[in-house]
């Protein structure tokens, strides 16, 4: 039910973080819509939001009415919360321009529906750090160093030598 | 006290024999005046007269006896002068001969003995140079034995020394080798602790701060893409 609505938010949204948000930000404009028309509501937007709900398109919106709009946003919170996100600790700073690209490129390899979740760690070198249902994987170089242990040692052994 | 001579020896001998003589008839008479029982006046007259008769033929007796003894022993006396001088005379011919035979034995043995001597003292020098030399023969052996001895255990020192010494430095160049690789082991252990983590801090400040955005996306994209082929996400 609503499985429209619910693809195009999500096709739209690459971290769950950022769907969260957008559902918010979403749920506020659509009420307003519907119920209040209140243009102040409209202004306070910031134009990334603005163009965010510009790009959901108008199959989104019209299906959306005064009846199904709460049981429209329910089944998109609900369906979000059934979404495992694939945590992702990151050594430096993701600017926010970035995130489309990494979750278009998770989506090309795990699936539409893939939501990630962008965490900073500064102990990571060089890589990321991947959490998939609770099981954490280094793939940084800290973690090639460590498989690579033995064999650094005895290279270093034999330069001693 | 007087001395006990001849002649008091003879005088001695005629008075005991007068008393004796004068007791005899003396109890000669008393007998025969019991016996016949005479007159006694007369009796002692005759008795008188007969013991002084008698004492007189004892002392005329006794006179004579002491003048032969006084004879014989004048005599006797001359000759014990003549024998004692004959005597004298021969113990010293006697003696004179002795003491010459003694004299002559005394130096035949003194000739013997010193002979005897000299002879003693040519065998013990000759023994003494005998035993001189051969005490430096022996000596001469001992002094060799001795320094052959000593210089087989001076070498045998010596070898030993220097086996010990050489024992000496190998142990000691082994304890230093053991020192220098238990160093290294530590050395080793040390940077096998630090090592990764020096690595880990030195790559974590070049790349972190100085790796390019789009270089720090693919390296995502590349984990993302072993992510997948190790189904690690699904």
């Amino acid at each position: 039910m609503y499985q429209d609505q619910i693809n195009i938010f999500i096709s739209t949204v690459y971290g769950k973080s950022e769907a969260t948000r957008q559902l918010a930000t979403l749920k506020s404009y659509l009420l307003n819509r519907l119920f209040s028309n209140d243009q102040s509501m409209l202004t306070s937007l910031e134009p990334e939001q603005i163009r965010w709900m510009q790009s959901l398109g108008e199959d989104f919106y019209q299906g959306i009415n005064q009846t199904n709009v709460y049981q429209i946003l329910q089944a998109i919170e609900e369906h979000l919360a059934q979404l495992e996100p694939l945590i992702i600790y990151l050594p430096f700073v993701l600017p926010d321009a970035q995130l489309p690209n990494l979750g278009k490129y998770a989506r090309n390899l795990f699936g539409p529906e893939c939501l990630v979740e962008i965490k900073f760690d500064p102990d990571l070198i060089a890589g990321p750090a991947l959490v998939w249902k609770g099981v954490y994987k280094d793939y940084s170089i800290k973690q090639k160093l460590a498989d690579h242990h033995q064999e650094i040692m005895d290279s270093l052994k034999l330069k001693l030598n | 006290m007087p001395t006990l001579n001849l002649e008091n020896i003879i005088l001695l001998a005629i008075l005991l024999l007068t008393t004796a003589l004068y007791l005899w008839e003396h109890r000669k008479n008393q007998k025969l005046s019991k016996i016949l029982e005479l007159e006694p006046e007369a009796i002692t007259k005759s008795t008188e007269s007969q013991s002084y008769k008698i004492i007189h033929d004892a002392i005329r007796k006794a006179q004579a006896i002491l003048g032969s003894a006084e004879t014989e022993s004048i005599k006797l006396v001359a000759d014990s002068r003549t024998t004692s001088e004959n005597l004298q005379k021969k113990y010293a011919e006697e003696i004179e001969k002795y003491k010459n035979q003694l004299q002559a034995s005394l130096q035949e043995q003194v000739s013997v003995s010193q002979s005897e001597f000299n002879k003693f003292l040519d065998d013990l020098k000759s023994h003494s140079e005998q035993s001189q030399t051969l005490n430096q023969q022996v000596t001469e052996q001992r002094t060799r034995e001795i320094f052959e001895l000593f210089e087989q255990r001076l070498a045998t020192f010596l070898t030993q020394t220097e086996q010990e010494s050489i024992s000496a430095v190998d142990l000691e160049i082994k304890a230093a080798r053991q020192l220098i690789d238990t160093y290294k082991s530590q050395q080793l252990a040390l940077i096998d602790e630090n090592i990764i983590a020096v690595l880990e801090r030195t790559l974590a400040i070049v790349l972190n701060k100085k790796l390019p955005l789009k270089d720090q996306m693919d390296l995502v994209f590349e984990a993302l893409e072993k992510a997948k082929t190790e189904k690690f996400v699904i």
